[in-house]
């Protein structure tokens, strides 16, 4: 197989996908969401007795991950804004009215 | 006391045994639970075993036979479903902890099919927070700690299934249940070296599945070889009114319904090795391309579409993820997710408008469009599953998975079917995969395809050595 550099639109992991969320009303600040505890493990088998897996992050590896994240989802942004589209489009959002059952008599 | 290989044995294999009456599902499904209780911590495979309710269905699934009333090759088998399908009576967590005490009162529309077919629920498999729809980045991101992969526990099963890949591969069940928004099936087949399918969008109901991406979720197994994922979707896919979305055109899956594969033109896509990827995987995934190639299957190296597949596919399963998940968002539960950047995906979705969003909808139109041409020209894609082995448990998996999925967020973006099936092992004996993609309802050639490989190779009987 020969070889090819990936594009840069193929290096968007399969991880980084996770980056790419969604809208809200409301904005949450970094330092809450950074020291946000978790709840207490319950006792149940699998979890129990296990070193975690993956060490805490610090405030400073929490915000750095954002910053990643964030500047993930500006690159997604970039493709999405500049992809040229003609205006109108093909109708591809799927709307279909729901019919009302008829009412037994 | 039954044989030990009754552990790692197919549906195919078992099936008959349990029909002839020389294999109880009672005796089957207590083995089961047994080793459940004996390994499930080793490998954090189930959030919950439901052995009441498995060893009562088992005892109808016998009882059944001696009235008659076989039910068909499920009848009596055991198996695992992903903790977000609602059972009756059974809590469903979804991954999480704080969901720990929700109890659905109804099953969702596979567990109803399953239980139809005459098959056993084992339990409730682990799995990765929410399936993993507002991110992680640790194999550690589940309610029952990282999925250890019973080939070697140190190393991650795959997500989001990841109990349903632990169970089925360290033979705690016949087989399960997964679902993929993007990779959530493939993966764990891939890691765990099981054959599992991710069927079109559509060919299978989510109805009392948690919503993860409304426009994305795929429900399908992971098993130990292809007739057994043929026989287990032949069982839960179909319309049903509970999903408006489900294909309603019934879709045929019988061996050779599929498209002949003498007539197929497979799409290799090229790879670049030198920089990413492991080179006992390439060197597996050749074998594979060769097995193939000596079947008689022409192949082609062609690139993909150049299309923002995965941008389109990551944004909207983003927006749709914090749609599905607002309630917990709104009153702060998505803090006690183990991730802790999910309660922050609020403030990268600010970036994203709603005319980008309904931008992306409309270039998703035109990749599917882009995508439509290009099966016109090929019936399927073959391509590594993974390019690297199963990572560690504890490491990033930024880091542990550095390269891109061009073909998932093909797949992601346009709904098409997927095939996973083990061919040989990397470094460290880890198992290594190759993936089979093909047009949207073309299951059954995927199927058909899969089994021709699988009656050459001998790569999908391989097991760890559990003990």
């Amino acid at each position: 197989m020969s070889a090819r550099v990936p594009t840069r639109r193929e290096k968007l992991t399969r991880r980084r996908f996770v980056a790419l969320a969604g809208a809200s009303l409301a904005a949450m600040t970094a330092g809450v969401a950074a020291a946000a505890p978790a709840e207490p493990a319950q006792k149940s088998g699998a979890a129990k007795a296990k070193k975690p897996a993956a060490p805490p992050a610090t405030p400073t590896a929490h915000q750095k991950e954002f910053e990643r994240q964030k500047s993930g989802t500006l690159s997604t942004l970039k493709t999405i804004r500049a992809y040229p589209l003609p205006p109108g489009g093909d109708l591809p959002v799927v709307f279909k009215p729901l019919r009302t059952p008829k009412k037994e008599r | 006391m039954l044989k030990s290989d009754v552990w790692f044995a197919t549906i195919d294999e078992l099936s008959p045994e349990i029909r002839a009456g020389r294999l109880s599902s009672v005796e089957l499904t207590q083995g089961f639970l047994d080793r459940i209780e004996k390994f499930n911590a080793r490998f954090n495979a189930f959030e919950r075993p439901t052995p009441e309710l498995a060893l009562d269905q088992a005892a109808r699934a016998d009882s059944d036979l001696k009235s008659k009333r076989y039910k068909g090759p499920l009848h009596g088998i055991p198996y695992a479903a992903k903790d977000l399908f609602d059972t009756r009576a059974v809590p469903t967590a979804w991954g999480t902890k704080f969901l720990r005490d929700r109890v659905p009162n109804e099953n969702a529309t596979v567990i109803d099919r399953l239980e139809a077919a005459g098959a056993v629920l084992l339990g409730k498999a682990a799995m990765v927070e929410f399936a993993g729809c507002l991110g992680y980045r640790f194999a550690n991101a589940s309610a029952t700690g990282p999925g250890r992969n019973p080939w070697d526990p140190t190393r991650w099963t795959g997500g989001s299934s990841s109990g349903s890949g632990a169970a089925v591969a360290a033979g705690l069940a016949t087989f399960a249940l997964g679902t993929e928004t993007w990779g959530s099936i493939l993966c764990p087949a891939a890691f765990c070296g099981l054959t599992g399918i991710r069927p079109t969008y559509g060919l299978v109901s989510r109805a009392g599945g948690m919503v993860g991406a409304y426009t994305f979720d795929k429900v399908g197994p992971l098993a130990r070889s292809v007739g057994d994922c043929r026989t287990i979707l032949a069982a839960i896919a179909g319309a049903d009114p509970r999903d408006p979305s489900c294909a309603t055109e019934k879709t045929k899956l019988d061996r050779g319904a599929g498209r002949q594969w003498r007539n197929l033109n497979a799409a290799l896509v090229p790879l670049d090795w030198k920089k990413v990827g492991e080179p006992e995987v390439k060197a597996a995934f050749d074998t594979a391309v060769a097995e193939l190639a000596g079947a008689g299957l022409r192949m082609q190296e062609t690139p993909l579409p150049d299309v923002p597949a995965a941008e389109v596919s990551g944004l909207l399963i983003g927006m749709e993820a914090l749609a599905a998940f607002d309630p917990f968002l709104a009153d702060g539960r998505v803090k006690q997710l183990v991730d802790d950047m999910a309660p922050r995906q609020l403030e990268l979705g600010q970036l994203v408008t709603g005319p980008d969003t309904t931008k992306a909808l409309r270039i998703r139109d035109a990749v599917q469009r882009e995508v439509r041409e290009f099966f016109q020209r090929f019936d399927v894609i073959v391509t590594p599953n993974f390019m690297s082995i199963a990572p560690p448990v504890e490491q990033d998996l930024n880091e542990a998975l550095p390269y891109g999925d061009p073909v998932g967020a093909l797949a992601a973006a346009c709904g098409l079917p997927g095939l996973a099936m083990p061919t040989g092992t990397g470094r460290a004996g880890m198992p290594v995969s190759f993936q089979i993609v093909a047009a949207p309802f073309e299951d059954a050639t995927l199927l058909d395809l899969g089994d021709l490989y699988q009656s050459r190779t001998r790569h999908h009987r391989a097991h760890p050595a559990i003990a």
